[in-house]
């Protein structure tokens, strides 16, 4: 493999974005004056210095850098305002971008507002014509497709009623139907899936899953972490128009979630240090911390071992498993307490839908160090499912948290034998026995 | 994958800048040339869905040029309007004379919302905006026909005989197409960015029809309005179609042929800043 040249490795990159960034103008009035430069400039056949930023302007997209390789499926996550729909607008070929440049092979398709060009006064049957057109189709495709465009969207006798009449989970059914079937090499989709029914969305999902099979390449758009998790190859997280966090959904999605609950800034902070450490991504990620805590004791980075040590976050429920928790004391520790809880996940984008399931709690007394601390449960007894863990370090009272509380998050429990027992919220810790050893560092 | 799999676009800034003029042009119409179906969709969009809700429904397009004959008339024989010998009776006159203005007009008003009619679209689409200018002025050119055989028609009613030169008549009418969409062009890039302009240029061009020679005969007396006939490339331009039809001759051949080259470079013109300018213009419609 080390044989292949640059050129034979760029084979399979369908869209290549170097470092582009897109600037807009938060002032209406002075946005005006500038398209009038702007286009003065264009007249007398000046170029636009679009590097730099006037008054009034930012950045929208900023610096951002990727490659998509063929049948990749890419999720951009991140904030509203933080630039996910201008970058998929850059990548299109709607926007020009203003530093940087964008390379796309292929066709693409712009799933940014389905139904882009549907006149309110006209039927379905009139609108898919319409819109196939605007996406590129010829007549001859159109009237090929036109019965799969019909049987997907499943609006019944509504194709024959203006589409004023449809409800929005019509409108989109129908627009969806429209471009998936003008067949583009990429497809860019922009948080529209969520307006269509529970049944309309895994149709979705399936074609999508189809599609990437004939190595169709997808750019989403989603606030749905599960859509991301259960459909994305990778994900970037952006932030404040900057591209955050490249890597597997499972690495970006609970920074992400933090990024929610937190605000944003802090969770810049934290990735700044993540990047600096070893960048493990078998290593737990911090999803959600209480605002309280002494910050005597630090947390450098949460991992679970199997059996042989080797850090992964799948486990069958009869394995062992051994948390591993690098910290540093800045003071000694007398009988403090080593609480690891872990709990259910319900739903991901639901954070109190949880449901402790099982814990330790662990006496402990070290000296002011650097220590990896490792709690053992001879099984892991969780059942099927996603659990987040939550650790603290507690003084002897149990009352001050030393290290602030905090959920890392995920990973999963695998039952050798499907469970079918439900268990409803509410259930206390189940205490279990497990090994604590205690190694200072250096 | 598609036959496009293997086509490669760059976007980067002043791209288009890049081009020369002549491949903008060429590439323009190459766009154009491949966006036949959109156009022809777009326009039977907008055309026939804009009578929908409405119960006289096609029935306007008759109604408007009606109302504006009768108007003509009206004016003719109460006496109000005295324009002076004009070779044919006055109502024949004003009424093609007006028509051939409002192509002009009309293509100017298309061309001017080439980028305000595709607003919804522009940014969530990729599609070329240029699309737009054909599919507006396909739009106006269908009520034009209408009203425009309407008048035909009513020109025997008033003895008036058109020339069988009257087939020249589209080829005549070229030029008009190329500065009205040329300034339309450029109107509707500066109406996307500011809205002031849509109202300016409205009050212009109801002062410009003073100007040329259509209400009234060219031979008026006025020195004044008699120098604004003469340098105003607009009397060549819409007086020859009118002439055409009415005495089967060029209203000054020379001073039109100059006007038309004019008109043409006016279009090339305001094609290529058009092509330059409307992806920056574009993203301040949001």
């Amino acid at each position: 493999m080390s044989l292949l040249t640059n050129q034979e490795k760029k084979v399979d990159v369908v869209v290549s974005v170097s470092h582009v960034s897109k600037k807009f103008c938060r002032n209406l009035r002075r946005s005006m004056m500038y398209g009038v430069q702007d286009l003065c400039k264009s007249c007398i056949g000046l170029k636009r210095d679009s590097s730099r930023l006037r008054k009034d302007e930012f950045w929208a997209v900023a610096d951002v850098d990727f490659e998509l390789k063929n049948g990749d499926i890419y999720g951009i996550v991140g904030a509203n305002g933080s630039g996910k729909t201008t970058l998929l607008r850059l990548i299109s070929g709607i926007l020009p971008p203003d530093v940087g440049q964008i390379m796309v092979k292929g066709s693409t398709g712009s799933l940014i507002a389905v139904g882009a060009g549907f006149h309110p006064h006209m039927t379905g049957r009139e609108n898919i014509l319409v819109n196939a057109s605007i996406l590129g189709m010829s007549k001859r495709e159109i009237l090929r497709q036109f019965d799969a465009i019909v049987d997907f969207a499943d609006i019944g006798e509504f194709l024959d009623a203006p589409v004023s009449t449809y409800s929005s989970g019509m409108y989109v059914r129908l627009g969806f139907a429209i471009a998936i079937h003008s067949a583009p090499d990429i497809v860019l989709v922009d948080e529209i899936l969520a307006v269509g029914d529970s049944k309309f969305q895994r149709k979705c999902l399936d074609k999508i899953k189809a599609m990437r099979r004939q190595r169709t390449t997808f750019v989403i758009v989603s606030h749905n972490m599960q859509n991301i998790d259960a459909m994305c190859t990778k994900a970037l997280l952006m932030h404040q128009g900057k591209q955050l966090m490249l890597g597997s959904p499972q690495e970006v999605i609970p920074y992400y979630e933090l990024m929610m609950q937190t605000g944003g800034d802090s969770i810049v902070q934290s990735i700044s240090d993540d990047a600096r450490s070893d960048g493990d991504p078998s290593a737990l990620r911090q999803v959600f911390q209480y605002g309280f805590g002494t910050n005597e004791i630090e947390v450098k980075k949460i991992r679970l071992l199997d059996r042989q040590g080797n850090a992964k976050l799948d486990f069958w429920s009869t394995e062992p498993l051994t948390v591993e928790v690098g910290i540093i004391a800045n003071k000694d520790l007398v009988d403090a307490y080593l609480w690891i809880s872990f709990r259910y996940v319900f739903d991901r984008n639901k954070e109190d839908e949880i449901l402790e399931c099982l814990g330790t709690r662990k006496k402990l007394t070290i000296k002011q160090g650097e220590y990896v601390l490792k709690v053992t449960f001879n099984e892991t007894q969780l059942a099927t499912g996603e659990y987040k863990m939550l650790f603290a370090l507690f003084d002897d009272t149990f009352a001050t948290p030393y290290t602030p509380p905090a959920y890392y998050g995920y990973f999963t429990s695998k039952s050798p034998i499907p469970t079918m027992l439900k268990v409803s919220n509410g259930v206390p810790v189940c205490w279990t026995d497990a090994r604590l050893e205690v190694n200072q560092v250096g | 994958m598609n036959t496009e799999s293997h086509r490669v676009t760059i976007y980067r800034p002043n791209q288009r800048h890049e081009l020369g003029f002549l491949r903008t042009w060429t590439t323009m119409a190459g766009n154009i040339a491949r966006s036949r179906e959109l156009i022809w969709q777009l326009f039977k969009r907008d055309f026939l869905a804009g009578y929908k809700k409405s119960f006289f429904g096609m029935a306007w397009v008759f109604i408007s040029p009606l109302v504006a004959i009768i108007s003509w008339v009206f004016l003719q024989y109460t006496g109000l309007l005295q324009p002076g010998e004009v070779g044919v009776p006055y109502p024949a006159y004003v009424l093609i004379g007006t028509s051939v203005w409002g192509l002009f007009t009309g293509l100017f008003g298309a061309a001017s919302e080439t980028l305000s009619s595709g607003a919804g679209l522009q940014l969530q689409i990729n599609y070329p905006h240029e699309a737009m200018l054909f599919k507006q002025a396909a739009q106006y050119l269908a009520t034009f026909v209408i009203s425009f055989s309407m008048t035909i028609i009513l020109l025997f009613a008033f003895g008036v005989v058109p020339s069988w030169k009257i087939v020249l008549f589209p080829l005549v009418s070229l030029p008009l197409f190329f500065l009205g969409s040329g300034l339309g062009l450029i109107a509707s890039m500066i109406a996307a960015v500011t809205v002031d302009a849509k109202g300016a240029i409205g009050i212009i061009m109801g002062l410009l029809i003073w100007t040329t020679p259509i209400i009234y005969s060219d031979k008026v007396s006025n020195v004044l309005v008699q120098t604004l006939i003469k340098w105003n490339p607009l009397t060549y331009l819409v007086c020859s179609p009118r002439d055409i039809i009415l005495f089967g001759r060029m209203y000054h051949l020379p001073a039109f042929l100059v006007c038309a080259g004019l008109s043409l470079l006016c279009f090339l013109v305001s094609w290529r800043i058009f092509y330059v300018s409307e992806d920056k213009i574009v993203e301040r419609i949001m």
